[in-house]
């Protein structure tokens, strides 16, 4: 190593004693360096020897896993307890990985999955790697194909780690062998304990102290069991077409149940463990017990981590690590009770409304591939045929009309893409729904354009009314959709806590003209047989409309069934929630009893166009200017107290409506289980936002000019909507 | 990465940088940025450090590896910046004579002088006299 060997013709010189003489001789901040140099690009070299960045940094551990084997670091004989140590660190580490680190620290620290061969002689041991490298395996896999990792931590290169073997398939056969054994073990150690009938001929005991045998034996077996189940639920989830999703939820519900059990076999397990504060260096270990593990090393897979720098990681403790496992597992049950029948908007509701329970990348992943299996909805059908039925246009136009099927492959495309977009993260889904609010915009343009050609070439005069009238319904669409997008946009703003308090106004002011918009095109759609409904016209209307008052327009004579009423009446609350919010926040500025930080960067001019500017390149919902925002929103010729009452108003009308909504929603039974009950969680938080807002406003609109009172929001009871606190300052 | 033997080392093809560093005294004077044209009298001694550049440095630290790269920055406190970088270590600690050499690339990396144990510059036969001078100067 060290006469490593220089060119053919050439020899390696020691340099140092030169080196340090030309050091002493380099004036402060000077450097010896060629034309090549740039000291930008030299901040990116790898400082060799510090700990953050060089992974190939000689550790104190083991350097390769034969090493780390022969020095007995991962026995193969484990005795009982050390064995549930093994399977509750690997928990540990699987949960570990699902939240973005590494495998070659977490699940591949352990020295046993590094060679599951090696394990077959201890066959419990066996049965757990192999299963737990299968389900891996599997989470990986889905994970990969989902494809909405970008932006999260997740890494789905393997880095040459051993993440699938042969023969992993099998490995419930061995499972089930073992917890059979184990179980009959149990039932053996059961029943010596109540007849005193010592020594049975049956098995040999899992361990030495007959005492503790029950005990153990339940520890092992509920382990053996949730992984069983949770590798169950995995291969059943990923069948087509949901066709698995009744079995997987049932198994989910056996793997729910086992992790109670894992949960209080805790405390068995640490007992006697804890009052030892010497030896545990750690608070609260990885494992149920306490103690930690053995045959773990994370040093092993150092050098797999190649380029990267070694980050260092904490494995979850075993408290977390349940959480985890548990939150999981319901969010994926909630993925199996998506009905397979569910049209399109129904399936877009249920998305936005899941991701209100913060779902990990596993679980959205998953829901991903459920909705979009093989490029198909729910893997039934192409979306094309699905946005056919929900354009509900005349059979012959479908077929006859080239630029009609022409537009339905392209929105299928935006469509599929927002369908996907949204199983990502919150903050990564805002900022790509901006981006594809572009295609959306793309799209009503192409219905605008299909439509002025047959009108403007004469050979095709005789255009039928069913074309006609199609063409309506395709702009109608693709305009509500874009309403639909840019409200999910705005809204995602709160989730995110994007807004600044100063901004909430404009916000809500935007936001209810695009609710307004929806509401129209709504409108627009359901109302095909009336032809006078023409889209750019009333979106000029609308313009002057909105201004104002709630002006909200009735359905008139359209037909409509409970449903469709109860979506209007939604849409209906929201708009007026916005209005409430718009009026309440002009008053309480103009009232002083909310403090708005000063900002000295830039204008609300210049808030409004950077929030907004995006929205401007649509054509709908029509692009609102902010002199638009401040005309409707100054009303100079109302004072505070009327202002405070104007809010109050829409409030209240938020309460109508609201009950108005829950007398729709009985009489619409075509309706799921699920959106009933999401559309009955979602009624409440409006309740409370509504309430406790009318609350507030009768306070400050009784209070005198010398309470000093201060107002501030939070988003307690709906994510979107918040709720005004009122404080004496 | 995969370990090799010793001879893997000779593949690492030759820069052709000799060329380069007949004329470096020359470009230095003109062509580099501030610092350098400040003084452009450097002491002697760094002009001759300066012909070290872009030469292959073998440089070993505390910990057993060696790093073969091409020279590319010094600072007074004797931190080394080099690129094109491949760090050679020992794997095995087993008893057999044959030590396998793992290696891999690791392209720009800068070694503190606290860390270095050893410093060796590639020359040639013909250019051995000439540095050694500048070694003793």
């Amino acid at each position: 190593m060290a006469a490593l060997a220089a060119g053919d013709q050439t020899f390696w010189l020691d340099a140092s004693p030169f080196l340090s003489s030309v050091c002493d001789e380099l004036g402060v901040g000077e450097l010896v360096h060629g034309e090549n140099f740039s000291l930008f690009e030299a901040m990116s070299a790898l400082e060799i020897m510090d700990p953050k960045m060089d992974a190939g940094m000689a550790t104190t551990g083991f350097k390769t896993f034969e090493e780390a084997i022969e020095s007995g670091a991962a026995p193969i004989q484990l005795t009982i307890p050390q064995l549930v140590d093994v399977f509750d660190h690997m928990f540990a580490c699987e949960a570990t990985w699902q939240n973005g680190h590494a495998l070659a620290q977490t699940v591949f620290s352990c020295l046993y999955l590094l060679n599951v061969e090696r394990t077959a002689p201890n066959a419990l041991l066996h049965a757990f790697c192999r299963s737990t490298r299968a389900t891996c395996s599997m989470i990986r896999t889905a994970i990969a194909l989902a494809d909405i990792h970008e932006e999260e931590d997740f890494v789905t290169m393997a880095y040459g780690l051993p993440v699938e073997g042969d023969g992993d398939s099998k490995c419930l056969a061995q499972l089930n062998t073992v917890e059979e054994v184990v179980a009959r073990q149990l039932r053996g150690c059961k029943g010596s304990s109540t007849t005193k009938k010592k020594g049975f001929e049956d098995a040999e005991p899992l361990q030495d102290d007959p005492a503790l045998e029950e005990g153990y034996c339940l520890a092992v077996l509920c382990r053996l069991r949730f992984r069983k189940a949770l590798y169950h639920s995995l291969t059943y989830m990923d069948k087509p077409q949901g066709r698995g999703l009744e079995m997987a939820r049932k198994h989910i519900a056996i793997a729910l149940s086992e992790l109670q059990n894992i949960r209080s076999s805790s405390a068995f397990l640490s007992f006697g463990q804890a009052p030892d504060p010497s030896t545990e260096s750690k608070e609260r270990g990885s494992t149920a017990s306490g103690r930690v593990a053995i045959g773990f090393d994370e040093s092993v897979n150092r050098r797999l981590l190649a380029p990267t720098p070694p980050r260092s990681i904490n494995i979850f403790t075993w408290d977390d690590t349940l959480a985890y496992f548990e939150k999981l597992l319901q969010d994926l049950d909630r993925i199996c009770c998506l009905p397979m029948t569910l049209g399109l908007e129904e399936i877009m509701l249920f998305v936005v409304d899941y991701q209100k329970l913060k779902p990990d990348l596993f679980a959205r992943a998953r829901l991903q591939l459920l909705l979009l299996h093989d490029g198909k909805l729910l893997g039934r059908e192409p979306l094309a045929i699905a946005l056919v039925k929900v354009f509900n246009v005349p059979q012959n136009v479908m077929t006859c009309d080239h630029q009609t099927q022409a537009f339905t492959t392209q929105s299928a495309r935006v469509t599929q893409h927002l369908l996907k977009i949204m199983c990502t993260n919150t903050a990564w889904q805002r900022r790509k729904l901006g981006r594809i609010l572009q295609d959306w915009g793309n799209l009503l343009q192409q219905t605008k354009v299909t439509r002025d050609v047959p009108l403007e070439s004469d050979e095709v005069t005789t255009v039928p009314d069913e074309v006609m009238q199609t063409e309506n319904i395709l702009t109608a669409w693709a305009a509500e959709q874009t309403c639909w997008v840019v409200r999910q946009y705005l809204m995602l703003g709160f989730q995110l806590d994007l807004y600044s308090l100063s901004e909430y106004c404009m916000v809500y002011w935007y936001l209810d003209h695009v609710l307004l918009s929806t509401l129209h095109y709504k409108l627009a759609k359901e109302s095909q047989t009336s032809p006078t409904l023409d889209s750019p016209d009333s979106v000029k209307k609308k313009g002057k409309k909105k201004k104002g008052v709630a002006t909200v327009k009735q359905p008139g004579s359209t037909p409509k069934d409970g449903k469709f009423t109860y979506s209007i009446l939604l849409l209906q609350c929201y708009s007026d929630l916005c209005k409430g919010f718009i009026w309440m926040l002009t008053a309480l500025t103009r009232d002083r009893k909310l403090v708005h930080r000063d900002t000295i960067f830039n204008t609300e001019q210049e808030r409004f166009f950077q929030r907004f500017d995006v929205l401007h390149k649509l054509m709908i919902p029509a692009p609102m200017s902010y002199f638009h925002f401040k005309d409707s929103t100054s009303q100079l010729h109302l004072s505070v107290k009327e202002l405070y009452q104007l809010s109050y108003d829409h409030f209240m009308a938020v309460q109508q409506h609201l009950q108005e909504l829950g007398a729709s929603a009985a009489k619409a039974p075509e309706l799921s289980a699920v959106s009933r009950t999401q559309w009955a969680i979602e009624v409440k938080q409006m309740e409370q936002v509504s309430l406790r807002n009318r609350v507030a406003l009768q306070i400050v609109h009784q209070a005198g000019p010398g309470d000093n009172l201060r107002v501030s929001f939070e988003f307690s009871q709906h994510p979107c909507y918040p709720v005004a606190v009122v404080k004496k300052s | 990465m995969e370990a090799l033997g010793l001879q893997g080392l000779t593949m690492i093809p030759e820069g052709d940088y000799r060329e380069a560093l007949l004329e470096s005294d020359d470009f230095d004077s003109r062509s580099l940025n501030k610092s350098v044209q400040l003084d452009d009298a450097a002491k002697p001694i760094v002009k001759k450090a300066r012909r070290l550049l872009y030469r292959r440095l073998k440089v070993g630290v505390e910990d057993g590896r060696l790093f073969v790269g091409k020279f590319h920055c010094l600072d007074k406190q004797g931190n080394i910046i080099l690129y094109d970088t491949v760090e050679f270590r020992n794997v095995s600690t087993g008893a057999g004579g044959f030590a396998p050499v793992e290696q891999r690339v690791l392209g720009m990396v800068l070694i503190p002088s606290r860390c270095r144990t050893s410093c060796h510059v590639e020359c040639s036969l013909a250019e051995q006299l000439d540095l050694l001078s500048i070694s003793s100067s």
